[in-house]
């Protein structure tokens, strides 16, 4: 296998993906409890995310049990395997997928569905669940995307929904006494936030509503109440290759405090919970002397929001070496403060007011005003940033031609802004992207209808004649990969056989645009008389929907709340506030 | 500045020119070996590598320069100990001025394994060596070709740089005309124009 392996990676794209190796990779061992954590795309966007870091951090904690990771193979490399007879293998210890125990998948994105078919399938595993007996390792996924599990649930004998932190410890746990697979499948399922799809069934009405579920309690997410002294790795691996986002990571915080109506992270990783700065501080030294990156990324959902960012930067700025860069990936235009970003190249600045006038993101809950966008922008051109790049979405609730035109309002004043000091050197670059808006489960708007294609044409049309001027550019999602995202977002276990399908017509990589295949996935659709439109539509309120069966500890009660405020564009506001009673105050004392 | 000569094999051979340089700086900042900065206003680290080889071809004999004020004893060892598996240096010397770690490297010392048996000295007799460039384009390396020698397990090599020719287009004319498989290529030593290994610049 050696020499093929060597033929092949002389022949391949990026072959450093392939070869493991890294510097500060543990010399693993075939231990009591073998697990691989797989994340269904590339190396360089793999190596970049922190969940896989921190479910290896927790197992390979547990005695007994070691955690490996393998990552998808680019098309060249996969065919190649194939042609070789080459099972697809685990980085670290070169083992065969199917040699593990269990195999876990993280579900950031619902476009790599297919790919992770794609990865069992090289891996010489059988897809569905029902054909892979005790000889084959126990199929595993987790990730936010596991919020919705169903449409996965032919695939996957076991999700975990929530932290990772206690449950994965626990399954590792669980799996080192237990080794049948059916019985350990049982006794699993008493873990929170595990959900095993085998013991539970799905009813439905003729007209193809969920009638319900065959379990007597919900399913409740797995919650790391203190995250302070949750597991979390002091060293990382340095990828091979460059990698998306090259450098050392720390989570400063978990949850948002802010509720935007659209956005799923924001409810389903609710509490926030933000780490103390001096853990923080230690974990930050650690991972960038032991790395040697010159830059560490402050990440959560809105580091902004971090209510003790000045201190814990006074204290990274003290204690890491001079030369490295704070990166702040996710800064609000409200919380954006010159200070924190002064480090950083004067380049271009990425913000999100997602919609194009007060009123539109009244709707969805975005409370920023004009003011703050005036007051971060000029504070921004003062430091000397001459690009700005902007994220809209276009199809949200209640929105209206007029909204869009606001968009292109917003793209007018910023020039004004910039213009109104004439010594400023450069041009003022404007990126605006558009991206089409997805109902997403457990939001406000998880009973919305996603806009239609010609909806999207007539949007996407009035913004670039509004757009269409010098030194700003226009970009939008394609529509047939937007719906296809709100369909597995809002799917059901039926749309296994669609997947299925589609995965055997070649569809895999699909959030790579290249790579994506409507006609195919069409294809799939009708042969398994299955309709997308019946996943797009409006849903009623008093319907059963396919994650109803999952308590992520946000009430629906509230969710349905929220939604009559969105239509009568009525802010709920930050947590930071006062408590708006979600319900996630019943299991946890938020501290706001 | 010191120069000095890394390997770039046990699975480093897979890595990129471009990966290789971020690697090695990054080693510098695990080792603690503090490197010059270019002025300017996109400072970088003052670090000069040899020219880029083949991405899965192994070397022996790689060179990187740097701009530092660091003491040469143990700087091999500090550098081993930080860096990645298969990026290991194998000598270090101090010199006073910039020498052409790109531009002075002129021919390298290759084996080459995993080709049929031939006759060394067909190479020798020939009039011309064409190889295949990209777009179906070919040239005449004949001059270029300083010597060919059978070796155990294979063939050792001295081969130009210049003119389109690469030990792995040199390699595959071969394997073309007497066969072979799971051809695999060493660079064993990089050479001035004199035939001196590289470092000997340094007087």
């Amino acid at each position: 296998m050696v020499n093929t392996l060597d033929e092949i990676l002389k022949k391949v794209e990026k072959p450093s993906r392939y070869i493991g190796g890294e510097y500060g990779e543990r010399n693993l061992k075939p231990d009591r409890f073998n697990y691989c954590i797989c994340f269904p795309d590339v190396y360089e966007v793999a190596m970049s995310n922190l969940s896989i870091r921190i479910v290896s951090e927790v197992i390979n904690r547990v005695d007994g049990a070691v955690c490996d990771r393998c990552f998808a193979p680019w098309r060249d490399f996969g065919e190649e395997l194939k042609k070789a007879n080459i099972p697809l293998y685990s980085l670290g210890m070169k083992m065969p997928l199917k040699d593990f125990d269990m195999i876990g998948f993280t579900l950031q994105y619902e476009m790599s569905y297919t790919t992770i078919l794609y990865m069992l399938d090289l891996a010489g595993i059988p897809l569905l669940r029902e054909e892979r007996g005790d000889n084959f390792p126990i199929i595993q996924a987790g990730g936010p995307c596991a919020v919705n599990p169903e449409p996965l649930a032919d695939f996957v004998d076991i999700f975990v929904i929530g932290d990772g932190e206690d449950s994965m410890r626990e399954l590792a746990e669980l799996k080192l006494s237990c080794k049948e697979k059916r019985d350990f499948l049982k006794k699993a399922a008493a873990i929170q936030g595990v959900y095993v799809p085998s013991l539970m069934e799905v009813k439905y009405r003729d007209n193809g509503l969920i009638e319900g579920f065959s379990i007597d309690k919900p399913i409740k997410k797995a919650l790391c109440k203190n995250l302070d002294k949750g597991a979390f790795p002091h060293n990382m691996l340095v990828p091979n290759c460059e990698s998306v986002f090259d450098r050392a990571v720390i989570e400063v915080m978990r949850g948002c405090y802010r509720g935007c109506r659209f956005c799923q992270a924001g409810f389903i990783y609710r509490p926030v919970r933000p780490r103390m700065p001096d853990t923080l501080v230690g974990q930050a030294v650690d991972l960038i002397k032991n790395t040697g990156f010159d830059e560490l990324g402050l990440n959560s959902l809105s580091t902004g929001d971090y209510p003790y960012l000045k201190e814990l930067i006074d204290k990274l700025k003290t204690d890491l070496p001079s030369d490295t860069k704070l990166a702040l990936p996710s800064l609000r235009l409200d919380s954006f403060d010159g200070e924190f970003v002064q480090e950083s190249k004067k380049n271009s600045l990425t913000f999100a007011p997602e919609a194009g006038t007060q009123r539109l993101r009244n709707v969805i809950n975005k409370d920023i005003t004009e003011e703050d966008v005036e007051r971060g922008l000029k504070m921004a051109f003062d430091m000397g940033y001459s690009g700005i790049k902007l994220y809209f979405m276009f199809g949200l609730p209640t929105e209206t031609d007029d909204d869009l035109y606001g968009i292109s309002d917003i793209v007018n004043k910023i020039r004004q802004i910039y213009s109104a000091n004439p010594s400023r050197a450069r041009n003022l670059r404007i990126s605006v992207s558009a991206s089409t808006f997805i109902p997403k489960p457990f939001t406000p708007f998880q009973w919305e209808a996603q806009i239609t294609e010609e909806d999207v044409i007539h949007k996407s049309g009035l913004l670039r004649s509004k757009l269409f001027q010098r030194n700003t550019y226009l970009s939008w999602n394609d529509f047939a990969l937007s719906e296809m995202e709100a369909v597995l977002a809002r799917g059901d276990r039926r749309l296994g056989k669609v997947l299925l399908s589609a995965y055997k017509k070649g569809c895999y990589f699909d959030g790579w645009t290249d790579c994506f295949k409507p006609d195919k996935w069409n294809e799939a659709f009708a042969e398994n008389g299955v309709d997308k439109r019946f996943y797009t539509r409006e849903w009623g309120e008093d319907e059963i929907l396919p994650w109803d069966f999952i308590d992520v500890f946000v009430d629906k009660k509230f969710l349905l709340r929220e939604r009559k405020k969105a239509y009568n564009a009525e802010v709920t506001g930050s947590c930071k506030t006062g408590c708006k009673g979600c319900g996630i105050q019943k299991v946890y004392r938020c501290d706001v | 500045m010191i120069l000095f000569r890394y390997t770039k094999i046990d699975g480093a051979e897979y890595i990129s020119h471009l990966d290789v340089l971020r690697h090695i700086g990054r080693t510098f900042a695990r080792a603690g070996i503090k490197v010059g900065y270019s002025q300017g206003y996109h400072p970088h680290m003052l670090v000069y590598l040899s020219a880029p080889i083949g991405v899965g071809m192994k070397s022996l004999s790689e060179y990187c320069l740097i701009e530092t004020e660091e003491p040469l004893e143990n700087f091999a060892g500090r550098f081993n100990e930080k860096s990645p598996r298969g990026l290991k240096c194998t000598g270090a010397w101090f010199t006073p001025k910039k020498v052409g770690v790109a531009s002075d490297i002129v021919k390298a010392q290759y084996f080459i394994s995993g080709l049929s048996d031939f006759d060394v000295n067909e190479i020798a007799a020939m009039p011309e060596f064409i190889i295949d460039l990209k777009d179906g384009k070919t040239r005449d390396v004949k001059s270029l070709i300083y010597s060919v020698e059978r070796a155990e397990g294979g063939i050792r090599c001295v081969l130009g740089f210049s003119n389109g020719l690469r030990a792995e287009r040199f390699a595959a004319k071969l394997k073309e005309m007497y066969g072979g498989e799971n051809i695999d290529i060493v660079k064993e030593k990089a050479l001035l124009s004199d035939g001196r290994e590289f470092e000997y610049i340094l007087g």
